[in-house]
């Protein structure tokens, strides 16, 4: 250790660390541009210098290194003189204009400004030249608002090992930029944002500049769009390290169901993915399944927080995700919980609605064991009417019932027999019960419970199946891969239609149509369409699928207020599901509307949280069980990184799939996996980038 | 017996000792002695050698040690690299010169050499011992045997000449006519021409005569601007420091000067030396303070008087022709590469000041002395066309 002064401070340091460092984390302030905590010292900026007791001039303190006895003056005429030089010359080429800069207000270079006061208009100002370089996604560059800090360059090549950045020089301006030019992507840029971290300007900036609190939401913008904000890129990682154990592990921190939503996650993580910017989204869902598929549970089974019971009971209304994560983690926090499921099995729509061939039944069934594992006792085949008479028994209830009746449009014919709804034929199919379906179907809707229905009757044995929806094919709600399958499975989709009525006198003998021209929102959101004149026509058809939406199934006599739509009203939708009735909680499709499972994982999380208070608890239901990751800020250069494509599936034929309800979708092969897993951008490695240390941070501490 | 077992034969106490007896001196800046250097390296634990020209060289008149005798500079970087005891040699040739590093790559392979056609990063090379390459020749030499102590000196950009110590630049220069002397990366005063080689400081073997025609002000114009297109550009004070003396001279050049210029140059000039870690920052500066300290009443005419008087800052002169002299031969109109004379055969010929850019092509091929050249001012020239013998004022 070395004792050394700043400014009459004393302290005592490792031998040979950056003085310019050391000052910074003691409180003393000394002005600094080139210098990141991260990256080795450079010296070129000269904002830093102070002068050392003994040595003749000024010194940069970024590459000075503490040893015994040293005293070091932060601040004196010359230092200041020199200082404001620098600033001075580097200024010169630097748009004067700081208020059209996105980075205005949280740029260090207008804070050095503020601090050190620059004169101005004595030397030579010019712009450099540079046009923005706007064609790069994620990442802009804007040459002439650099000042050469060599910041990017270093990260992109000692931090990170990727090596793009580099120095050029075109008519005697020296920039920033790539060999030859190139675009990042064809320069094997790895998109990883650390040149746009520590650049302390506005010249590498991302395109979406986000600061405060939706900063690290926007620089890792899958774990922030998952509903229960599963750390995607952590699991990617070990994914790609090849511990899939532990990626399951890292999901199960948030979500008692990978091996489900590896399957049939919705994943709105991958529509806000940024690899989708550079070329294609990560298959996010693909690795997910992989590693809980690979997964033993090594890290997790019989692991993770068990607190002392309490001597509470709740009990949760419904076995689908919602009740079912919000018993499990109710029954970690030490209370005593019931699961009360109107159906044979739980589950919920992962038993009775999503069909086999997307999600096989023992993949629920072997999630929902642990959940009984744990210690919840679920009791099937036992439906409750009148929730409030629970309180008599329980301390708390959560009512996580779902949206289990099918709407039928109010349309002519739409209670002829050969009608169905969506919930009850689907339930039907699972259960291996008559569904009442003929040979020729139309289901009417066109988002994916649609699509359910109507492969599911392609599947039952329906010699023809159409599917029609009011919305165009641009905007049909239901997923792309879903609507294409379906067509190679023989289903006709008819889009932008209107249902005039559905026809037959004693049984339904099909549906009049029109076409529709356009359809678009008034400003209340209610819809305007606009019918093609002389466009109506007929399809004929024995059955009829409602797959038109679906409500919770409850009255007014179940003594709780509902709202729109039959849903359970709740004080607040994240923050406190209470209902009408104190001690009655709610959760799930219930509350707002049918929607994913993991939205309902998220809202069973949130409802356990917020029960466990209202019994007394923390309410911190976190816990970990992955290992610690060794997550390499230096990850390398990788050939045609931009350019890998994202990994396919395998799926079985349209021939093979569509008589049978057996699983289609193979996932990604093992190598793919790891391929996959290794085309993420690893967002979250910014985060480990230090911040900047700005004048602000300092300015109530000193004297 | 082949120079390796020399080498080794040799070993390093002797090598220093020999270093050390024949006073070898350091070409390039430092101009210390290279026995000091070797042992400091050796107490610095560097752990590599380079050879290379000053980053502040941009004459690179002493490549052509390199380019006669190859072999000398890679004996020598490796005589240097056993002293270190590494096996990390390079040798650096200037950036534009791949094709130089290229033919050099196979004999640099027999010693173990690699050799790069880079700007010489001081930041990579921290624990490197970083060698002039006619420094390296000299080592080798010694060791062979046939060193003579002396400087390597290319005057008026002839070619590199060995020049022993004692010699003085007035020994080296025809100095009829001359105003002032560039030596090295500085502008000096004639007198200095009593000096000897090795009391000037040669850094880059530089040696030139300035002469009346040649212009202080646009001279140092010149060389900061080659300083520019060669510094690195990552340190603020050798990228923007060396941009605003170029800009100022520039402007003295164009009759824009300022009375502020000079002081700036000497604010900048000398924050530059000691605020940059290489040659190029450290010295590209030297040659305006250097001009101004040495060549004051030029500065004063240029800026003050917006005059060259060296007549060679073409927007500060003017050119005509004598109208009394003019034989309307029509070889200036021939000559001028941008149409700027007007007149035939037998009329006194005029120039158009408007395109004309003061090349002076068309002085070149009068033979009458019709062209004239001046800092002063134009006297009346025909307005039409007018036969020669007729012009009256
Ligand atoms: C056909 C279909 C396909 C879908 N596909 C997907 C998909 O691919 N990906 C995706 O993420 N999401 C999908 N969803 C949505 C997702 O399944 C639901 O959002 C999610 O299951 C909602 O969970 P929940 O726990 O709130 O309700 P549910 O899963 O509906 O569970 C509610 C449970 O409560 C039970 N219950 C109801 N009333 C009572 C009562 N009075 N007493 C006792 N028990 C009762 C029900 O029987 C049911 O088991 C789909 C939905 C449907 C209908
Ligand atoms: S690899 Fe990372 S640091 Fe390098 S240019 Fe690309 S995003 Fe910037
Ligand atoms: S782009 Fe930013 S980080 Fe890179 S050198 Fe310029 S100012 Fe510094
Ligand atoms: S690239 Fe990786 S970390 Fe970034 S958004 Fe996509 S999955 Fe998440
Ligand atoms: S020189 Fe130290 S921060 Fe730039």
């Amino acid at each position: 250790m070395a004792k050394i002064t700043i400014d009459g401070v004393k302290l005592t340091v490792p031998d040979g660390a950056n003085i310019l460092d050391c000052a910074l984390e003691n409180g003393i302030y000394i002005p600094h541009l080139c210098h990141h905590k991260d990256l080795s010292p450079l010296g070129s900026c000269r904002m830093c210098i102070v002068e050392v007791e003994g040595r003749e001039g000024v010194t940069p303190s970024c590459t000075l290194k503490a040893e015994d006895g040293l005293v070091i003056r932060t601040k004196s005429p010359e230092i200041d003189r020199l200082r404001m030089l620098a600033l001075e010359l580097l200024l010169t080429g630097h748009p004067e204009d700081c208020s059209t800069c996105p980075k205005y207000g949280n740029c260090e270079l207008q804070m050095l400004i503020q601090y050190i006061g620059p004169k101005t208009g004595r030397l030579k100002m010019r712009s450099k030249g540079f046009a923005p370089e706007e064609r790069n996604p994620l990442i802009l560059h804007d040459m002439n608002r650099c000042v050469l800090c060599g910041r990017c360059v270093r990260a992109c090549n000692e931090l990170r090992g990727v090596k793009v950045l580099r120095y050029n020089k075109r008519d005697m301006e020296t920039y920033v930029g790539t060999l030859h030019d190139k675009l990042l992507i064809d320069a094997d840029c790895r998109f990883c944002g650390a040149c746009a971290e520590v650049c302390p300007t506005g010249t590498i900036r991302d395109k979406l500049i986000a600061t405060g609190a939706g900063r690290e939401d926007a620089i890792v913008p899958c774990r922030a769009a998952c509903p229960a904000h599963t750390d995607v890129p952590r699991y990617i990682r070990f994914v790609k390290q090849g511990d899939f154990e532990a990626a399951a592990a890292v999901i199960r921190e948030k979500a008692p169901f990978p091996h489900t939503l590896g399957l049939i996650c919705n994943h709105v993580c991958e529509l806000k993915c940024k690899r989708g910017e550079v070329n294609e989204a990560m298959s996010i869902r693909g690795i997910k399944r992989a590693a809980a598929e690979g997964d033993t549970g090594k890290y997790w089974r019989g692991k993770g927080k068990q607190l002392p019971d309490t001597g509470k009971k709740v009990c949760v209304v419904g076995g689908g995700p919602a009740g079912l994560t919000a018993a499990y983690y109710l029954r970690k926090q030490g209370h005593d919980v019931t699961v009360k499921e109107a159906l044979p099995t739980v589950g919920g729509m992962m038993s009775y609605g999503i069909p086999s061939y997307r999600l096989p039944r023992e993949v629920v069934a072997a999630e929902a064991q642990v959940i009984a594992d744990q210690g919840v006792k679920l009791e099937t085949n036992c439906k409750v009417e009148k929730p409030v008479e629970l309180l008599k028994e329980y301390d708390a209830v959560l009512m996580a019932v779902g949206t289990t009746n099918g709407v039928r449009l109010p349309m002519q014919g739409n209670d002829l027999p050969g009608v169905l709804v969506n919930i009850d034929f689907l339930r039907k199919a699972s259960m291996g019960q008559e569904t009442g379906m003929g040979k020729r179907v139309i289901v009417l809707g066109g988002g994916n419970v649609a699509f359910d229905c109507a492969r599911t009757a392609k599947r039952l044995g329906a010699e023809e199946v159409h599917l029609a929806c009011l919305e165009a094919r641009n905007v049909m709600t239901a997923d792309d891969e879903e609507i294409e399958q379906a067509q190679e499975e023989g289903i006709f989709v008819h889009p932008a239609q209107t249902f005039e009525r559905i026809t037959g006198e004693t049984h339904v003998t099909g549906v009049d149509f029109m076409n529709v021209e356009s359809f678009t929102f008034d400003e209340n959101r209610r819809a305007i369409i606009k019918k093609e004149p002389g466009s109506e026509h007929h399809l004929d058809a024995d059955t009829v699928i409602f797959a038109t939406g679906q409500r919770p199934d409850l009255t007014p006599d179940c003594g709780l207020t509902l709202g729109r739509a039959n849903s359970i009203a709740v004080t607040d939708m994240e923050s406190d599901k209470s209902t009408s009735v104190p001690g009655i909680f709610a959760a799930g499709d219930a509350i707002y509307g049918t929607k994913s499972v993991i939205q309902a994982i998220a809202s069973g999380r949130e409802a356990a949280s917020q029960i466990d208070k209202y019994l007394g608890g923390d309410g911190d239901i976190s816990e970990t069980l992955a290992p610690a990751q060794d997550a390499p800020a230096y990850i390398g250069h990788v050939d045609g990184f931009g350019h890998l494509e994202r990994g396919k599936p395998e799926i079985d034929s349209a021939q093979a799939r569509q008589d049978n309800f057996n699983q289609f979708d193979h996932g990604l092969t093992c190598e793919g996996v790891c391929g996959e897993a290794a085309r993420c951008l690893q967002c979250d490695l910014r985060l480990k980038i230090s911040r900047p240390h700005v004048w602000g941070d300092f300015a109530g501490k000193e004297g | 017996m082949n120079f390796f077992d020399k080498l080794r034969d040799l070993g390093v106490k002797a090598l220093i000792n020999k270093a050390h007896a024949m006073n070898i001196r350091e070409t390039g800046l430092t101009g210390g002695n290279l026995a000091d250097s070797l042992c400091d390296a050796i107490e610095q634990n560097k752990t590599a050698v380079a050879a290379a020209l000053n980053n502040a060289d941009t004459d690179m008149v002493l490549l052509q040690v390199l380019e006669r005798d190859p072999e000398a500079v890679m004996r020598g970087l490796t005589a240097a690299a056993a002293v270190l005891g590494t096996e990390n040699k390079t040798l650096y040739v200037p950036e534009n010169r791949e094709e130089l590093a290229e033919t050099l790559r196979p004999l640099a392979g027999e010693y173990g050499v690699t050799v790069k056609s880079e700007f010489v990063n001081v930041r990579e090379n921290e624990n490197a011992l970083l060698l002039h390459i006619a420094t390296c020749a000299d080592l080798a030499h010694a060791i062979e045997g046939d060193y003579t102590p002396g400087v390597w000196v290319s005057v008026d950009g002839g070619e590199v000449k060995r020049v022993t110590d004692g010699t003085k630049i007035s020994d080296l220069c025809d100095l009829t006519g001359a105003k002032g002397l560039i030596l090295g990366y500085e502008m000096r005063p004639v007198k200095d021409a009593a000096l000897t080689v090795e009391e000037t400081n040669l850094a880059n073997g530089v040696v030139r005569v300035l002469r009346e025609h040649d212009c202080v002000v646009a001279e140092t114009q010149k060389r900061l601007l080659a300083s520019r297109a060669r510094s690195c550009g990552k340190c603020v004070f050798c990228r923007e420091g060396l941009l605003q003396l170029e800009y100022e001279h520039r402007e003295m050049t164009e009759g824009r000067g300022k009375q502020e210029y000079t002081d700036f140059t000497h604010e900048i000039g000398e924050a530059m030396a000691f605020s940059t870690p290489c040659t190029m920052g450290q010295n590209a500066s030297k040659i305006a303070l250097s001009a101004q300290d040495s060549f004051p009443q030029e500065f004063e005419a240029h800026i003050k008087k917006k005059k060259c008087p060296a007549a060679a800052c073409v927007k500060l002169v003017n050119i005509y022709i004598d109208p009394r002299k003019c034989t309307g031969c029509c070889l200036c109109l021939h000559a001028c590469p941008h149409g700027c004379i007007e007149g035939r055969p037998g009329y006194i010929h005029t120039v158009d000041d408007f395109d004309c850019t003061k090349c002076g092509e068309c002085a070149k091929v009068c033979r009458d002395g019709a062209l004239i050249i001046t800092t002063g001012r134009v006297p009346h020239t025909p307005q039409r066309p007018t036969k020669v013998g007729r012009f009256r004022d």
